[in-house]
């Protein structure tokens, strides 16, 4: 019985966001005693910057590397997505089945090949 | 009429909690903001293919959507040049709800219009889905054999528009191939 | 007498360590059922359902294993700081932590009750909503893919098919996460930790997949459980099998939770501390402790995928399997403390190239040859020892595709002569930086 079973997944979920707010909770309490300092002022609520004061905006355009990798990294995300419903079955199955995945991973190495040689790779 | 039972009490809050989620992504005003809705919208549609006892693509959901297109989207977002946390003012605002009224409207009456597999979770609860993933992959590389190629190549071409987004001129190619030479 | 003496300094050590070995002596004794948490959800499903309905007996009984892994993350990062402070301690010939309580075991908790107590700054440009989630958001998936890990025969919390992808998935959502708190700080520092962590953590999870991809063709299974059995039944660790999975395993999944000598995320000596900066008192803390709760969590599934889970050559009839399954996660932990202890951090292009170049090529090489073997395995069914060999092979072909990679692709070429320094007397003066040649 699935939702049976992701029934525990939600308990666990549950308790795991309450772990963490057990030690805040604590911090809290040490503030309503007086005893943690509340003292805010403009050099503490500045943004930590070694002592410099912050200049610009933090939000600047970023290169598109980033973005090359994180396409390639849902590219390959799928790919292994598809490819887990064939590895479980892998060991039942002749030799035919084999040839089929050969494809499809040869098609994507390609791929990283190609990315490869463009020099698409190179993190600078 | 619906019936009152412990499957439509969680159907209605896991959809709830995707609603809400879904709706503050529009809503919110900071890119950022309205991102970690659209995983909260991810992860409670997850929910959902849970309680339709579909657990190899409720997993495959979180992997994909909540665990990459988000990285994705994130790296677009820091990507635009003047995105700011305050995106309350657009010019696309009137075309945007107009866009959404009519998407609405056809999602309404392709759900009331077509009939659909009308097992519920209750119905799915007395077959015995022991391991969906096998029979997944058995229809993969049986039946859907040609569209799970077709992926590959789906996913070539992305791969290719990446790196032509990336090196769009190719005179950055060739210097870097001269730079090669010279070494 | 002055030998009875000279032990004076000792006693107090010597009593501790008896005190300590009859408390494991003792605890032997009772874990055989003490510990084991399923006796007790099967007595309380068992008490509840006469009393009330199916779903209220299903969820104490649940409630339960639910409760054992929470306290066993509480402790385990209780512990596990302490052990790894001493440990490094060792490792650096220090003390270490040794004044609160006995052998200083109590000194985590002193830290918590310090971090509390501590003012917590947010910054003013801070996404407050953000920043405030991030810290306990980040938990969420670390004590969530401890479900599915099998403890031992019985001993599984969440027992499904997709035990791996479960585990995979769920530690995936730690990346946006720790986007979220570099983001909502607001700091350059942060967001650029942040956009490299993302980078590098996202070019990571494509081995590890292809990593664990290799297991499921050989083993046929995603469940955690019936991966254990599988290689009790084939009496042969899967970490030897196909060793190139599991150095993959490891050395990428050193990247996902940020240790050394992938701690790209925490270059103090670049970007101060990476995605965390802005955080103080106990928020920083949780970031620290999710770590480190990861870092054991990388043991216990090392343990259960490549080191044979609660199995242990015959001892597993004599102690509890849990234990054994615990010393083994907290054998690889300590690997993990003396990897810290002993190498230094990659840069991150050096870290991206291995990713894209060497690890996903050469995972993919490895899942295609393991494919073939497991059908030859399947097909031939001749004799069972046909593991063996290929074991051996796999061993071969590991060194061999390491060396040959390193060869053909020249990634890890290293030239002392040609990064090191002219020194200024060489040269005649103190004008060093014209005499040094770039590294590249």
């Amino acid at each position: 019985m699935i939702v049976e079973e992701y029934f525990r997944v939600f308990l666990l979920l549950i308790l795991s966001i309450l772990f963490p707010l057990l030690p805040l909770s604590g911090s809290y309490l040490f503030s309503k005693i007086n005893y943690r300092p509340f003292n805010s002022n403009d050099v503490k609520s500045a943004i930590y910057e070694c002592g410099v004061e912050s200049e610009d905006i933090t939000w600047r355009q970023f290169n598109a590397k980033y973005f090359l990798y994180a396409l390639g990294f849902v590219i390959f995300d799928v790919e292994v997505i598809f490819l887990f419903p064939w590895a479980v079955i892998h060991s039942e199955q002749s030799y035919d089945i084999f040839l089929k995945v050969a494809i499809f991973v040869g098609v994507l190495a390609f791929g990283l090949l190609y990315a490869w040689k463009w020099r698409a790779l190179e993190w600078q | 009429m619906i019936e009152f039972s412990t499957y439509n009490v969680i159907f209605f809050s896991i959809s709830s909690f995707t609603l809400i989620s879904a709706i503050s992504v529009g809503l919110v005003n900071s890119l950022m903001r309205s991102l970690f809705f659209l995983i909260l919208t991810f992860i409670g549609v997850a929910g959902l293919f849970i309680l339709l006892s579909a657990d190899f693509i409720a997993i495959a959901q979180l992997l994909i959507y909540a665990g990459s297109i988000s990285i994705l989207l994130l790296f677009a977002v820091m990507l635009t040049p003047e995105s700011s946390t305050n995106n309350g003012n657009s010019k696309y605002f009137l075309p945007g709800i107009l866009i959404g009224i009519i998407f609405t409207y056809l999602m309404v009456a392709l759900v009331t219009i077509f009939q659909f597999n009308q097992l519920s979770g209750i119905h799915l609860k007395k077959l015995d889905f022991d391991n969906t993933i096998a029979s997944i992959g058995e229809l993969l590389l049986g039946k859907y054999i040609i569209a799970f190629e077709l992926a590959s190549i789906l996913l070539l071409f992305a791969l290719i528009g990446a790196i032509s987004i990336v090196r769009s001129n190719e005179s950055d190619f060739l210097i870097s191939l001269n730079n090669k030479d010279k070494k | 007498m002055s030998l009875i003496f000279s032990f004076i300094p000792y006693i107090k050590r010597l009593i501790v360590l008896i005190l300590i070995l009859f408390g494991l002596a003792v605890g032997f004794i009772l874990s055989k059922a003490l510990f084991d948490l399923s006796i007790y959800s099967n007595a309380v499903f068992d008490f509840m359902i006469d009393k009330s309905s199916y779903n209220v007996a299903y969820f104490s009984s649940s409630l339960i294993g639910a409760l054992g892994i929470i306290s066993f993350i509480g402790l385990v990062l209780l512990v596990g700081s302490w052990v790894e402070r001493r440990m490094i301690a060792k490792f650096q010939i220090r003390v270490g932590p040794n004044r609160v309580g006995i052998f200083g075991l109590l000194q985590p908790i002193a830290d918590a009750i310090k971090l509390m107590q501590k003012e917590v700054l947010v910054p003013a440009v801070a996404d407050k909503l953000l920043f405030f989630i991030a810290p306990v958001a980040i938990f969420i998936p670390a004590i969530l893919a401890w479900a599915p890990i099998p403890w031992g025969p019985n001993m599984t919390y969440l027992n499904i098919n997709i035990g791996i992808l479960y585990i995979f998935a769920v530690s995936s959502l730690t990346v946006p996460i720790i986007f979220f708190a570099g983001w909502s700080s607001m700091n350059h520092y942060a967001l650029l930790g942040s956009m490299r962590t993302v980078a590098m953590m996202v070019s990571y999870e494509i081995p590890i997949s292809l990593s664990l991809l290799s297991v499921v063709i050989i083993t046929g299974t995603l469940n955690l459980t019936e991966i254990v059995l599988w290689q009790s039944s084939n009496s042969i660790w899967l970490g030897l099998l196909i060793p190139f999975s599991l150095f993959t395993f490891f050395f990428s999944s050193t990247a996902e939770i940020n240790r050394t000598p992938n701690d790209i995320a925490e270059a103090e000596s670049e970007i101060v501390a990476g995605y965390h900066i802005e955080y103080s008192g106990m928020k920083a803390g949780l970031f620290m402790a999710v770590e480190l709760g990861n870092a054991v969590l990388l043991g216990a599934l090392v343990t259960s995928l490549f080191l044979n889970g609660w199995f242990l050559f015959g001892l597993e009839n004599y102690i509890p399997p849990y234990i054994i399954f615990i010393a083994k996660t907290v054998a690889i932990y300590i690997v993990l403390i003396w990897l810290r202890a002993t190498l230094p951090r990659f840069r991150l292009d050096q870290l991206m190239n291995f990713a894209w170049k060497m690890l996903i090529p050469v995972s993919i090489i490895n899942f295609f040859m393991i494919a073939i073997e497991t059908t030859i395995i399947t097909n031939l069914d001749s004799s069972k020892y046909i593991i063996y060999l290929f074991a051996i092979i796999n061993i071969a072909v590991f060194v061999g595709l390491i060396i040959l990679w390193s060869k053909i692709f020249k990634i890890d070429k290293f030239s002392p002569e040609k990064i090191a320094p002219i020194f200024a007397q060489k040269i005649g003066g103190i004008k060093a930086m014209e005499g040094t040649k770039s590294v590249d």
